[in-house]
């Protein structure tokens, strides 16, 4: 790797970054699903179905992500299928997710009064209806900010993906350095620089998100 | 049961045991030590000095955004390219978990103390209670109770996130069990031991860290009521 100018710095973290922000993206996409999927079920009480994403969501949650994805990466080749590093990023990140988002979604789902579920009952609205108008768009406006913390800590926790060496910013910067130990300032400096590029818009972007979902639910 | 590497588990069972022990050694005094520095930073970071707030919450913000991971290697790599001096490896992963620690709770001390009523300290200095004192009889039982289910969740995500200091050469479980895993491979290429022993590992921080999930719950409970 010819690292001649700072132009190339600029190149090889812009590249980084953008993997970053893709795999983030994916898995927050993909574990809101699996989380909205899950408390719904719960909600609901689907028999076999509940113990699963019990165990699914208390597993996930009390074991570390380092080794979730070693697990996926090295251990899972031997039995089932070899995954390419950012296939097994997404899913790692995703199942990661989905399980914090369960719990935050499920939490909300709870808050919503008994009264409500009662009325939608009374009115004789389908199951299919009272997720639709009635679970969805309160448990979601509860649970935005714990949402957006989990979104925040996935995109975080994307460097630790740099061990099933997916060639994100933290994967990039350590390979430079080791060929370059001279420009181990520069290099850091960079790494810094795209976490707060990437950091920065989100959390302010989140932060419209919540302003907007709260005026919708309270008007203020 | 020979290719799933069972008994190479069972043969390497006391040098994981001691792995275990290295994490949970680590977990253990870094939580310990962030305690104590967390009340301190809490109480500091109610105080009115705009500099010793500026500074404060730019090194909470920088610990709550980036990773553990980099800052590992830059306490490890960083001490030893410009300053010229090797710290202990287990030494630098006490220091990193406990400065992420210590930021963390500091900031839930924080948010507690300035959420108590005013009254409280109108009334202790009615009491003639000295601001020490006051620290000592009034807010800190109360800070002590309110943060203890936080602090357990914390010592979860210690327990967890100290997976990480194997990458600076801590003879923690995943380094142990990532050389039998080389060894086992070397006598037998067709193991499924890669496999077999990341489970067992999920196992052990699952029952590790689950009980104390579930006292979290039990003690956010009993806070709350």
């Amino acid at each position: 790797m010819g690292i001649n100018s700072i132009l190339d710095l600029v190149v090889i973290f812009t590249k980084a970054a953008l993997v970053t922000l893709e795999v983030a993206l994916a898995s927050i996409a993909i574990a809101l699903v699996i989380g909205l999927v899950c408390a719904i079920v719960l909600y609901f009480g689907v028999p076999v179905l509940k113990t699963l994403i019990r165990v699914y969501v208390v597993f996930f949650r009390n074991t570390p992500s380092l080794i979730q994805a070693y697990f996926i990466f090295y251990g899972l080749p031997k039995i089932f299928m070899v995954l390419d590093s950012f296939t097994c990023s997404v899913i790692v990140l995703s199942l990661l997710g989905g399980a914090y988002m369960c719990e935050a979604i499920f939490a909300a789902v709870k808050a919503i009064s008994t009264n409500q579920k009662e009325l939608a009952l009374a009115i004789g609205l389908s199951k299919l209806d009272t997720v639709r108008y009635l679970i969805l768009p309160q448990s979601i406006s509860i649970s935005i900010a714990a949402i957006n913390n989990n979104a925040i800590f996935l995109t975080k926790e994307v460097s630790a993906m740099k061990l099933i060496l997916l060639p994100e910013i933290v994967y990039q910067a350590f390979s430079i350095i080791s060929l370059r130990p001279d420009l181990i300032i520069p290099v850091a400096l960079f790494m810094v620089l795209s976490y707060l590029v990437i950091l920065i818009p989100m959390t302010y972007a989140f932060s419209r998100v919540e302003r907007r979902i709260r005026y919708a639910e309270f008007g203020n | 049961m020979q290719n799933l590497g069972i008994d190479n588990i069972l043969k390497s069972f006391p040098r994981l045991l001691d792995g275990i022990a290295v994490t949970l050694k680590i977990s253990l005094i870094a939580l310990v030590l962030s305690i104590i520095l967390g009340l301190i930073l809490g109480i500091a970071m109610t105080s009115r000095s705009k500099v010793l707030l500026g500074v404060l919450r730019t090194f909470l913000e920088a610990f709550r955004l980036i990773h553990p991971l980099i800052w590992l290697f830059v306490f490890f790599f960083g001490s030893a390219n410009i300053f010229h001096i090797q710290i202990d490896n287990v030494a630098v992963s006490i220091l990193v978990f406990t400065l992420w620690g210590a930021f963390e709770i500091g900031d839930l001390v924080r948010s507690f103390i300035t959420s108590l009523p005013r009254s409280q300290y109108e009334s202790s200095m009615a009491l003639g209670l000295s601001k020490i004192q006051m620290y000592i009889f009034v807010l800190l039982p109360q800070i002590i109770a309110r943060t203890t289910p936080s602090i357990v969740n914390l010592a979860t995500r210690l327990i967890k996130t100290t997976t990480l200091v194997y990458l600076i050469g801590v003879p923690e479980v995943l380094k142990v069990s990532q050389s039998i895993i080389q060894v086992t491979y070397l006598r037998n290429p067709n193991s499924y031991i890669s496999f077999t022993m990341y489970l067992f590992l999920l196992i052990v921080y699952f029952i590790i860290c689950y009980p104390l999930s579930l006292f979290e719950k039990y003690l956010e409970k009993k806070v709350l009521a």
